[in-house]
């Protein structure tokens, strides 16, 4: 917008405004300057209220790696400075753009892409083809009143490979056919591809271009032709004129979802589906506010196709040619990795087979040691039940030859298990050495009971109630007892919140910190 | 250090009043205000950094609760940079 402006001029401005001399500004300036300086080293906070606030904020130490010889390497430390403006100065900033207001999404777009995982993500497609093959069958079957076809329609079978080769050798063979029938069929057989809700048009034509096939006795071979519709759907080059711009958006969704490397992708892709004409109502809301944005916000550009879905369909036509190529080679692609994930698959299988005798074989020395892991687990058990049911075992002075307690040992956990049910956790093997941690940890005051909801994390109420999301392993040992899995709890559980020693949970102490962090690693497996 | 503690010490420093120090720090102030609100870009603050305008994009956001989808707008935010010389005298300061 406008140019840089160096500080010199900037103080030559400020003295014009006030009035006053150059030299009294600079003296103003300088004295300002290292005022700010000294605040922030010694406070590590200036205010200056009009403009905000300069704060430094402590980066822990941590490990990474160096980009060129990749050695891991330590970063130290260090203070970095965050400035936030204060709500009048922001505003003004902001005031180009605060117009716009946040938009609720519709909620019923369809939600499967952001669910799948890893491979699935390649399996969209291919489901989305394979069901336009069997609508496709239907069709045909419809018009020659009888089922056409045996074969299996699973259009990503390695047997299909040949299939498809033989297809274009035929593709290539009725080259001069298929300009006569013309560019209605290509389009329309785009349409069905991308199964569009399209419409009465589709069928109608569909209807057209199946009679006019009829007549050349084409569909004899309906298996193979089929295919070869299918490809030509795939491969063909449609010039960006010859398609209509909704279809056009369509195919780009197309070519899109099957790029798909990540959720947001996906998510976009469907969102751009939704837009293509399903509803019009909100699309035409969604383009609204897409175009709104888009042109205050346009010179971000490349910012991903993460926000393509919400500028309008036009733009999608605009980029179809690029698409629809993209879409020929991803096809390619996604063959590609199908066979290479089948060939793992079958590999792994057959690997972990012939492991699974082998072990079978040595299944015995394995059963010796378990059986050495379960005579040695008594023993820790026994230790902690020992100490908070003491009571019992000092009136039976049946105690555990490895436990030596001493009487007033004994009587102290007795007190403990009169006063509350005493959860206590054996130490986790650690390297910090604070006397605090080596000790057993019991949970029986608490401050708190907190009501687990959809979205709740463990981390979270950690955060909220002991100052610091590493803390979770204390809340998840105080409530061992009914939850298993502190990454799986059911909604509607009741969590208590442990009154910690504050040595324990003392955020500044990095040592609690780290020891904390062995306690998650430790659960979090 | 607060906006008063400042006005203060520099009061101290350059032996004027408080008031006059502070209307010196409005009219600094406002000089901000006013050239933001014109549409600058980037301002230099003092000789320890800029301040520039940050674009930041629209997102999409799930409540994590009632899964509802938002588009939250672009929006321009204030963020300082702070100088190489400064950021050099920071970073190897010891944790307070």
């Amino acid at each position: 917008m406008s140019e840089r402006v160096t500080s010199r001029e900037f103080a030559a401005a400020l003295a014009r405004r006030t009035g006053k001399s150059a030299g009294d500004m600079t003296l103003f300036l300088q004295e300002l300057q290292s005022v700010v300086e000294q605040g922030l080293t010694e406070d590590g906070l200036v205010k200056i209220s009009g403009l905000g606030t300069f704060r430094l904020v402590w980066n822990e130490p941590r490990r990474s790696v160096n980009v060129q010889t990749g050695d891991a390497i330590e970063i130290a430390g260090h203070y970095k400075v965050s400035f936030t403006p204060d709500a009048s100065l922001r505003d003004i900033v902001n005031e180009p753009l605060a117009h716009l207001e946040v938009v609720e999404l519709p909620d019923d777009e369809p939600r499967v892409a952001t669910e799948e995982t890893g491979d699935d993500d390649y399996e969209l497609p291919i489901q989305k083809l394979a069901d336009q093959a069997e609508a496709l069958k239907d069709i045909l079957s419809d018009i020659q009143g009888g089922p056409l076809f045996t074969p299996d329609i699973e259009p990503m079978d390695e047997a299909d490979d040949g299939a498809v080769t033989s297809v274009e050798d035929e593709v290539g063979a009725k080259e001069s056919e298929k300009e006569s029938e013309g560019e209605a069929e290509d389009i329309v057989l785009a349409d069905v591809g991308t199964e569009e809700p399209t419409g009465d048009g589709v069928e109608g034509s569909v209807d057209a271009q199946f009679g006019s096939e009829e007549g050349s006795d084409e569909v004899t071979d309906t298996g193979e032709r089929h295919k070869a519709d299918m490809e030509r759907v795939a491969s063909y080059e449609l010039p960006a004129e010859e398609v209509g711009q909704g279809l056009s958006a369509d195919i780009g969704t197309e070519s899109d979802s099957i790029a798909v490397e990540g959720h947001s992708e996906v998510s976009a892709a469907e969102d751009n589906e939704a837009e293509g004409g399903v509803e019009d109502g909100l699309s035409v809301e969604h383009a609204g506010a897409g175009a709104v944005y888009s042109s205050d916000d346009k010179d971000g550009g490349g910012s991903g196709s993460k926000d393509d879905g919400y500028y309008s369909a036009k733009e999608m036509a605009a980029s179809v040619p690029i698409s629809v190529r993209k879409r020929r080679r991803t096809w390619g692609h996604v063959l590609l990795a199908v066979l290479a994930v089948a060939a793992v698959a079958s590999g792994v299988i057959f690997v972990y087979d012939n492991w699974l005798w082998d072990s079978g074989l040595s299944d015995e020395e394995g059963f010796e040691a378990s059986a050495v892991g379960v005579e040695e687990l008594p023993e820790a058990r026994d230790m902690t039940e020992a100490m908070s049911d003491t009571a019992v075992l000092a009136e039976e002075e049946t105690l555990h030859a490895s436990v030596p307690l001493t009487p007033a040992a004994t009587e102290e956990a007795a007190e403990v298990k009169e006063e509350c049910e005493a959860v206590t956790v054996a130490k986790v093997p650690s390297s910090a050495h604070i006397e605090m941690f080596d000790r057993e940890r019991r949970y029986c005051e608490f401050s708190d009971t907190v009501e687990i909801t959809r979205g709740s994390r463990l981390a979270w109420i950690a955060y909220k109630r002991l100052g610091n999301k590493v803390f979770w392993p204390y809340i998840y040992e105080a409530n061992m007892d009914h939850i298993s899995d502190p990454n799986n709890i059911s909604v509607g559980t009741l969590l208590r919140v442990p009154i910690l020693p504050s040595e324990l949970t003392d955020t500044t102490n990095p040592e609690c910190i780290k020891y904390a962090r062995e306690l998650h690693r430790h659960y979090a497996k | 250090m607060n906006n008063k503690e400042l006005q203060s010490e520099l009061s101290r420093r350059l032996g004027l009043s408080q008031k006059e120090v502070a209307g010196m720090m409005k009219e600094f102030v406002d000089e901000y205000t006013e050239r933001f609100g014109e549409g600058s870009d980037e301002l230099p603050f003092l000789s320890l950094g800029t301040l520039e305008v940050r674009n930041k994009e629209q997102r999409v956001v799930v409540n994590p609760v009632t899964k509802k989808r938002m588009l939250v707008p672009p929006k321009l935010v204030l963020a300082f940079r702070p100088s190489v010389s400064l950021k050099n005298r920071i970073k190897n300061m010891p944790e307070l």
